[in-house]
């Protein structure tokens, strides 16, 4: 295999991209302050009371 | 050197007739007819036949007289030889310009190598040998390698059946091979060639894709190895962004801090404190919830983020608790006396903070009411109360919002990393002598 300049390659650009979209969903749920996981609207659904030491 | 007027000269095949080409002229030996497949010594003034074949002439990949330009250098296919060891077949073209002399143009499994033959026999070290300059690892050691089919001229008596032993020393792209006989030993690097370069000189099909499954050649560099490198960086460069805006984004402001207190096994307390005022957007809220003197007991809180315009409501629920005792392995505590809450997405606006709460003992701690005469029973015992200290505050530090990213970012590298390690693992599993080590992947990330 010869030694060519390295170029950046389509995959390279896609994944850069890829990165590009996450990092642009993570900052939208940060600036409206959501969350698939947060508390709100959670309700235990069995609340279990009590040490469970043994 | 050839005399100009003697570079090509044609003869008809003694065996059928055909007009066939001699393109190495004064250097070829044994010429193949490429329409009957018989052998002719071309050193003998009347072409005299060594062997007659009648099989039929495989369809080549590349047909004889072909020229094209390879590493600046203007290539003739003049002969065509196809080998097997037993176990796999390949094809080996034979190129020659009158200047540069010989090389090969190795085919197996749609994937090309131009093989240099050495003039010098490549120095030992560590095991295997340096050639280039670089080490080349023992990879087969030791294959009989059998001629099956022949077409075109060649600078030796080649035969059908002709037998080498072969011995091949490989690095990332590259084979170094000895053949050797009863006569003679010789060395030729192969160095595999893009997809690109090949398919640009002789106009041959691009070499096939690796998919799970296939077998790659021993010299393949793994094609997820290069990509993986080059994607790591960005990567990382997205996981440093990541974290930056986390710790950004993440920080809270304006706390209100609220408090009342819950008797255990006393009636539930429910507040209404307020206002807690969204200015603008939508935000999501913390709540910090302690009870630092819950012991032997939990609280349960409901809270509930009330919008004074739109009686929209975001709800929480909060579960303090603590236990603590001593058994035979010393003393033990549980439960925690400080929750977190994150509330998502709230909107602009005036909003109430709606607590419920409730607090409860548990079992039996020795302690007793004292007897009431009136109702003639023990009174149920009493406990002091539990302070419920609430701190709400604008914004929050959403951690699995972080880890779902840092999850999504990673995935595709280490996809290419899984891919990686089968390949290699494929690849290696080919070597003859020893057992693939467990970390030996590794190796095939270095260029």
């Amino acid at each position: 295999m010869d030694e060519r300049p390295r170029t950046v390659s389509r995959g390279t650009f896609l994944y850069g991209f890829w990165c590009l979209g996450i990092i642009g969903l993570f900052l939208a749920a940060a600036s409206q302050g959501y969350s698939p996981f947060a508390d709100g609207g959670r309700v235990a659904a069995v609340r279990a009371y009590g040490p469970t030491h043994k | 050197m050839p005399p100009e007027d003697e570079i090509t000269r044609s003869l008809s095949c003694p065996a059928c007739g055909g007009t066939i080409a001699v393109r190495a002229v004064g250097y070829t030996v044994t010429l193949a007819c490429e329409y009957c497949g018989s052998l002719i010594d071309v050193a003998h003034p009347d072409a005299k036949i060594i062997t007659r074949y009648n099989e039929t002439q495989a369809r080549l990949a590349i047909p004889l007289g072909t020229r094209g330009v390879l590493r600046g250098v203007e290539w003739e296919v003049i002969g065509w030889l196809e080998r097997s060891d037993g176990w796999a077949s390949w094809q080996e073209f034979l190129l020659f310009n009158p200047y540069e002399g010989y090389r090969w143009l190795i085919e197996q499994n749609g994937h090309w190598s131009l093989g240099t033959m050495l003039t010098k026999a490549p120095s030992y070290d560590s095991g295997g040998f340096v050639a280039g300059g670089r080490l080349h690892e023992p990879f087969y050691a030791g294959s009989t390698a059998k001629v099956t089919r022949i077409a075109g001229e060649f600078y030796w008596r080649v035969k059908i059946g002709e037998e080498v032993r072969a011995t091949d020393y490989v690095r990332s792209g590259f084979m170094l091979s000895l053949e050797a006989n009863e006569r003679e030993k010789s060395w030729t690097l192969n160095e595999l060639l893009n997809a690109q370069e090949i398919s640009t000189a002789f106009d041959v099909p691009r070499p096939p894709r690796w998919l799970p499954g296939m077998t790659p050649l021993a010299h393949q560099p793994s094609p997820f190895a290069r990509r993986f490198t080059s994607w790591l960086p960005l990567g990382v460069v997205a996981l440093i962004a990541l974290l930056v805006l986390s710790l950004l984004f993440g920080q809270t402001t304006a706390p209100q801090t609220f408090s009342f207190e819950a008797v255990p096994d006393g009636p539930a307390v429910s507040q209404t404190f307020g206002p807690i005022t969204i200015p603008s957007g939508r935000r999501a809220m913390t709540i910090d919830v302690s009870t630092s003197d819950i012991n032997q007991g939990w609280v349960d809180i409901d809270i509930a983020f009330v919008n004074r315009a739109t009686q929209e409501s975001y709800e929480a629920y909060a579960l303090n608790e603590h236990y603590e005792g001593a058994d035979a392995d010393g003393p033990w505590s549980e439960g925690s006396r400080i929750q977190t809450l994150n509330v998502a997405s709230l909107t602009a606006g005036t909003y109430d903070l709606v607590v419920d709460a409730t607090a409860h003992h548990w079992g039996n701690t020795g302690a007793f009411g004292n007897w009431n005469a009136m109702s003639g029973s023990m009174d149920a015992p009493s406990f002091s109360a539990v302070n419920v200290n609430l701190t709400v505050s604008r914004g929050a530090q959403f951690a699995s919002n972080f880890w779902l990213a840092v999850l999504f970012v990673l995935l595709p590298p280490l996809l290419l990393l899984c891919l990686h390690i089968m390949f290699e693992n494929a690849r290696l599993a080919q070597r003859d002598g020893e057992e693939v080590g467990s970390f030996e992947w590794m190796k095939g990330l270095v260029p």
